[in-house]
């Protein structure tokens, strides 16, 4: 069976009737590209963009939401060991050194005080050259993102500054490291932050992402209408530490003589630290003399724990109850072994505090005779400084 | 230029580093024959663009799994033509009506549809083909459109040459059926 010259016409006629827009197989071959071939190089050219991070200009920065309070941005990783910081809280500028040593610079601050700063800090001559090129970058840009700001809380905000801002938005910063005790929601600021498609390194794909547990975590971002830009690629590493849970002092006895181990109740490849005095770095340390020891734990914060240490001469048996009857049981406060410390010194309170006993060379020898029944109180002080407190029960 | 040959373009895919040479050559061949094809099934060009786009990225998704067992172009209008009947299916349960009636649907647009110049006479045309069971109106297209041979066909539609023959003829008898009660 087939079709007639006029039947085919026709037909050709009806499907000739499917138009495409001009210049269409262009717009799609380019398209299809992008989404292909081009896809694939853009996962090889993140490394390269975030290389070249460092050199390009900041202008997304990332606001973290910490608990709602020291809410900053923070732009950074201009130079190897030293970096800036924004505080939104007073939209001061800072220069940070390796060791997050705050050394302070205005956003007012000229050229001359950045270079007297910088003096200061006794940075290689080309970084200093960086440094200087970076602050005024950045300052720039901080001017420009204030002024967006405000742009953006303004309603009336036309089209026009909207491409004003498409066009600053070059690069994207987020802090190197976060550190904190809640989980945060990190997220980044941008202004028309719904021109864009996100990507998390976990999959996420909204402007923000809650993280409740440490790791590194990065972000793509790529404008939803302009598939052919470059993405924008930015990592951060994020700890989440909370408080160690059990800091409250401690207190701990032993034997003189004996070792006492002090250990913190803490995951030590997460927190950093270090005992006070002794400069050792390990979850437990040892001890042999009394005293209070400290320890320093660094997390997000640094928190201390105290030990307080006392040594008891083990040997020593003292009686909690006398029974001064003349039975020739328990008639004396009989301390055992106390011949083996010379010179202990021994007093006895009554319940009001009243010192009633003393003796600067204790023999065995009070029994009690000149006090009535009752409780009283020992204070045993031994010639090496040990001493030890109790109770006496008097049964008469 | 003419186009390459398949099998230069296929000889292009076994090396990583000319494979993305063998799929740009292969997008320009195939970009409008498999546009074309999808629209046919889609209709509406807004539809057609989504689903060649899907097309193409699955064809580069699954390069490596072509081993040139069975012809690229047969390969490349399977992709096509499923893409395009799931998109139908898709759009279909998501609006809960029978494909006929999404048929019914996509044609009431057409007049209005700024990609489409035709009039009454053929919208009626298109309308009577779309009216075709799916099968019948695949094969119509494919040989009619694409001069496929059946064999060809029945590669890009896993079904016997015999059916593809007589799910043809079915379809010609309708068509011309139409014509003779239209004019």
């Amino acid at each position: 069976m087939k079709l007639n010259n006029f039947e085919k016409d026709q037909i050709q006629k009806a499907f000739d009737s499917y138009e495409v827009p001009e210049d269409y197989f262009d717009f799609l071959e380019k398209k299809i590209l992008n989404n292909t071939i081009h896809k694939r190089k853009n996962i090889s050219n993140k490394i390269l963009t975030t290389s070249l991070l460092s050199i390009s200009i900041a202008i997304l920065s990332i606001i973290i939401y910490i608990n709602n309070k020291n809410t900053y941005q923070d732009i950074d990783n201009f130079s190897k060991n030293y970096h800036f910081s924004i505080l939104s809280n007073d939209s001061n500028l800072y220069v940070l050194d390796d060791k997050n040593k705050i050394l302070y610079l205005n956003i007012d601050s000229n050229e001359t005080s950045v270079i007297n700063v910088l003096n200061e800090l006794n940075i290689p001559e080309n970084q200093k050259n960086s440094i200087k090129l970076n602050f005024k970058l950045l300052k720039n840009n901080l001017i420009a993102y204030n002024k967006d700001k405000n742009i953006e809380s303004d309603k009336t905000s036309s089209a026009k500054i909207k491409n004003e801002k498409m066009d600053i938005t070059t690069s994207l910063y987020m802090p190197r490291e976060i550190c904190s005790e809640k989980p945060i929601l990190l997220s980044p600021s941008i202004p028309n932050i719904e021109q864009y498609n996100f990507k998390w390194s976990n999959g996420e794909t909204g402007n923000k992402i809650y993280i409740s547990e440490s790791g590194t975590y990065s972000i793509t971002i790529t404008p939803i209408n302009d598939q052919t830009s470059k993405p924008l690629y930015a990592t951060t590493k994020v700890r989440i530490l909370p408080p160690p849970t059990d800091i409250s002092p401690k207190h701990l006895s032993g034997c003189v003589g004996s070792e006492v181990t002090l250990t913190l109740n803490i995951d030590t490849s997460k927190y950093e630290v270090e005992w006070m005095n002794t400069n050792k770095k390990s979850k437990s340390i040892n001890v042999s003399t009394p005293g209070v020891y400290v320890a320093k734990i660094i997390g997000c914060q640094t928190y201390l724990d105290t030990f307080v240490v006392s040594f008891y001469h083990c040997d020593v048996i003292i009686p909690n109850a006398i029974t001064p009857n003349g039975d020739g049981v328990n008639d004396r406060f009989e301390i055992k072994n106390i011949e083996k410390y010379p010179n202990t010194q021994v007093y006895i309170y009554s319940n009001d505090g009243k010192l009633i006993y003393q003796s600067k060379n204790y023999q065995n020898d009070w029994d009690a005779s000149d006090v009535r029944a009752g409780t009283y109180m020992y204070k045993i002080i031994f010639q090496d400084k040990i001493s030890q407190n109790g109770t006496l029960l008097i049964i008469k | 230029m003419t186009d390459p040959s398949d099998s230069y373009i296929i000889s292009l895919f076994s090396n990583s580093e000319t494979k993305t040479e063998g799929f740009k050559l292969l997008l320009k061949k195939y970009k409008e024959k498999v546009y074309w094809h999808v629209r046919r099934i889609v209709i509406s060009h807004d539809d057609a663009n989504d689903v060649v786009q899907n097309t193409f990225i699955k064809i580069w998704e699954n390069l490596d799994n072509f081993h040139g067992d069975s012809k690229l172009y047969t390969w490349i209008y399977r992709i096509a033509t499923n893409e395009s009947i799931n998109f139908i299916s898709k759009k279909k349960s998501a609006l809960f009506i029978s494909i006929d009636e999404l048929n019914e649907n996509f044609l009431d647009h057409l007049k209005d549809d700024a990609n489409f110049k035709g009039d009454d006479i053929e919208i009626n045309l298109i309308k009577a083909i779309n009216q075709l069971p799916p099968k019948q109106r695949l094969v119509f297209y494919l040989r009619y459109f694409s001069n496929m041979s059946y064999k060809d066909i029945s590669e890009v539609m896993h079904t016997s040459e015999n059916t593809l023959k007589s799910s043809y003829h079915q379809a010609m008898k309708k068509i011309k059926k139409f014509f003779s009660s239209t004019y």
